[in-house]
């Protein structure tokens, strides 16, 4: 009885922890982040390593229920779903739920656990190993030399025709125009806000005065454009013919060596967080196949190389697919006049 | 050959301005010395140990990325070349197999959600539970990752050597700020050699081009990519632009009427001190706009480690401790929901866009259509 019971909650368990993975090594996936892979490939042979202890280690009785939970290549599930039958006191069974007398719960012994001592060691001297490297500081001697170093490159460049301009480099007109990218909607949102009424004639001034404040910044951002496309223009001429582009992605030096950490206060949050990754990566990956689709799409009704009989329902489905994201469609309806 | 077209493109994209450089030629053959000096110019215009230390963190923790910024597709820029199925006249792809497709990836973004937010309700349970028990307190709970270590330790040998490697490496770093004011003084004799030897061979470099290679008029895709980018930026700035002209031009019209019948009126309420009090509040809100759309303070890319710290000051966590100890880099969750809700207010809005200008041409494709009248959603 007790194996069969445990046995179903080991299986529940499976279910939804399937996703419980090692967060380690898996984030929220955007098309293109080479950075996960060093920690998949870590976190994966461990996740092997987990796997393999449990099928091998054989006085444990839930070797069984645990091969069965790892079916379909849920490698690391298998873990949390052998907990559950684990002797081990000081460690923690399936989260809230203990069908089994002898289980423990992650949540009535979490606040006492303690890291091996192995670990705990490791851990901390590589803390206090990036503690040191945070706080050391370039020596006045070493800054001196490299800043000589750096003028002296710059003006072997300052022969040539003219000097090039402040904002010429192309990082950081990428920059620049990465900041740039939100402002046209955060602006419309504010003129937006902006009520069409106002009950006194305060609130009417605040809300003129708001809207010649906007109307300025709008400027200002215009001629900032202007600037930064003149300078992307005066770049062509150093450009390389095969420029195979390096994503440039440059953080202030300052704080690279403090630990990265990203501090979420509610459940909901964490929440939220999740979902607007998703959302804003779906959102990249829609524009990208909504430019293709308009490339592709769009020549072949406009060239006619359809068979006629179809031409209809081909234009529907575009239609929906370019204009609606796939989710409404057009009623075409017979323009026939009956004589 | 590519990596050499690589590095000069990466070096010419941070700013870098040695002619020589760009002119060494392609096979590797040449310029040693050049590449050493480019190196140290990266070394420093990009922090590059920093970086790669920080980068190649060891994760011990729950990670997840925080940078909003996002490469276009890859195959976009590689242009039309692999298209699946050719719509020759021959062969051609059923426009119901693209629904079907499009059917199957907003399914996927679906299971997709609500696995991300299975994972988030697991992760703040153990978060959660273990609180109190990580012996580092300015993150106060373990992480998946440790909680698991702690159930079967010898599981993670490979991490523990991880981490020692990354310890010796940070020492080696230590060091080499030690020793760092000999390498930019041996830089500068490189420098000072092949300024020697420049001057002796002075006679050939007579023109000075930009750039060793042909020059490029229009075909540079950085530049055609990112003036498209600045093209759409000011087309929607611009509209915005008219439309808060008229919308201005037409409340000061009434304004000023108004104005105008009550003027008397007005000056003995002493309106214009309210007037000018207005005029200091609604400085603050626009400052509060501008501070939002110039350069943000120093972005993280790159992963950081989920900590889950309660408001609660009550809380049993040692918050309150570790609040002294607050290291400089804690980005707060609020911060970054707001600003992907800006990301996400922009990105709806080109994607509408685009939505628009394929209806418009749509509709012109239609008046070509015989016999058939289309009605939008």
């Amino acid at each position: 009885a007790g194996k069969s019971s445990s046995k179903g909650v080991a299986c529940k368990q499976g279910r939804s922890h399937r996703t419980v993975i090692c967060a380690s090594d898996r984030e929220v996936p955007a098309p293109a982040e080479p950075q996960k892979i060093p920690g998949l490939s870590r976190s994966a042979l461990n996740e092997q390593q987990s796997f393999s202890v449990g099928d091998s280690a054989g006085g444990k009785n839930s070797v069984a229920t645990g091969k069965r939970l790892s079916d379909g290549g849920r490698k690391s599930c298998g873990f949390l779903g052998e907990s559950s039958k684990k002797e081990d006191p000081t460690t923690e069974g399936a989260l809230g739920r203990s069908t089994s007398p002898r289980t423990v719960t992650l949540q009535e012994k979490g606040c006492q656990l303690k890291l091996p001592l192995p670990y705990r060691k490791a851990y901390s001297r590589n803390s206090r190993a990036w503690e040191r490297c945070r706080l050391c500081q370039t020596s006045a001697d070493a800054a001196a030399a490299r800043n000589r170093f750096i003028e002296r490159i710059q003006t072997t460049v300052s022969f040539l025709s003219s000097p090039p301009p402040s904002t010429s480099i192309p990082a950081e007109i990428e920059e620049e125009l990465k900041v740039l990218q939100d402002v046209p909607s955060l602006l419309s949102q504010y003129v937006e806000a902006e009520p069409a009424d106002h009950p006194t004639l305060e609130r009417e001034y605040e809300s003129l005065l708001t809207l010649e404040g906007l109307q300025t910044t709008v400027s200002q951002c215009l001629h900032k454009l202007q600037l930064l496309r003149a300078d992307c223009a005066g770049d062509i001429g150093s450009c390389s013919p095969a420029c195979v582009l390096p994503r440039g992605q440059m953080c202030d030096s300052a704080g690279i060596l403090a630990v990265p950490l990203l501090c979420y206060s509610s459940f909901q949050e964490l929440r939220d967080l999740f979902a607007l990754k998703l959302q804003v990566s779906m959102l990249h990956q829609e524009i990208a196949l909504q430019k293709v689709m308009m490339a592709e799409l769009l020549p072949v009704l406009e060239s006619r190389l359809y068979p006629e009989a179809s031409a209809a329902q081909l234009y529907r489905a575009i239609y929906t697919q370019l204009c609606e994201g796939g989710k409404r469609f057009p009623v075409l309806v017979r323009d026939e006049l009956v004589d | 050959d590519n990596q050499i077209r690589f590095v000069k493109s990466a070096l010419w994209y941070h700013g870098y301005g040695r002619p020589e450089l760009y002119r060494l030629p392609s096979d590797g053959s040449a310029g040693s010395r050049e590449l050493l000096l480019a190196f140290s110019w990266l070394l420093h215009r990009l922090s590059l140990l920093e970086q790669l230390l920080a980068r190649n963190r060891v994760k011990t923790g729950d990670e997840t990325s925080v940078c909003t910024c996002e490469d276009d597709l890859p195959n976009s820029q590689t242009g039309t070349t692999k298209r699946a199925p050719e719509y020759g006249l021959e062969d051609r792809v059923d426009v119901r197999y693209l629904q079907w497709l499009n059917g199957r990836l907003r399914f996927q973004w679906r299971s997709l959600h609500a696995q991300h937010q299975e994972q988030c309700k697991l992760l703040h349970k153990i978060h959660l539970f273990t609180s109190g028990s990580h012996m580092d307190q300015t993150l106060g709970h373990f992480s998946v990752t440790e909680t698991d270590l702690v159930r079967q330790p010898e599981n993670y040998k490979q991490l523990l050597q991880l981490l020692e490697f990354e310890t010796m490496q940070l020492e080696a770093f230590l060091e080499w700020k030690q020793l760092e004011p000999v390498y930019w003084q041996w830089m500068e004799t490189v420098l000072d050699n092949m300024a020697e030897e420049g001057n002796m061979c002075k006679s050939q470099a007579t023109h000075v081009e930009k750039s060793g290679l042909p020059k490029v008029t229009s075909c540079c895709p950085w530049a055609v990519s990112l003036t498209g980018q600045i093209d759409r930026l000011s087309r929607d700035l611009m509209t915005l632009r008219d439309q808060l002209h008229k919308l201005v031009t037409h409340r000061k019209a009434a304004w000023c009427e108004k104005v105008k019948t009550r003027e008397e009126e007005l000056q003995k309420e002493g309106f214009s001190a309210t007037a000018r009090k207005i005029e200091e509040s609604v400085e603050l809100k626009l400052l509060n706009l501008t501070h939002l759309c110039a350069p943000k303070k120093p972005q993280l890319h790159g992963s950081c480690r989920l900590v889950f710290r309660s408001k609660h000051p009550a809380s049993k966590m040692g918050f309150g401790r570790s609040v002294s100890k607050e290291p400089v880099s804690a980005v707060s969750a609020t911060e970054v929901i707001r600003e992907l809700q800006m990301r996400e207010a922009s990105l709806e809005r080109e994607l509408k866009q685009l939505q628009e200008e394929c209806r418009q041409r749509l509709d012109e494709i239609a008046e070509g259509l015989d016999g058939v009248i289309c009605i939008s959603p």
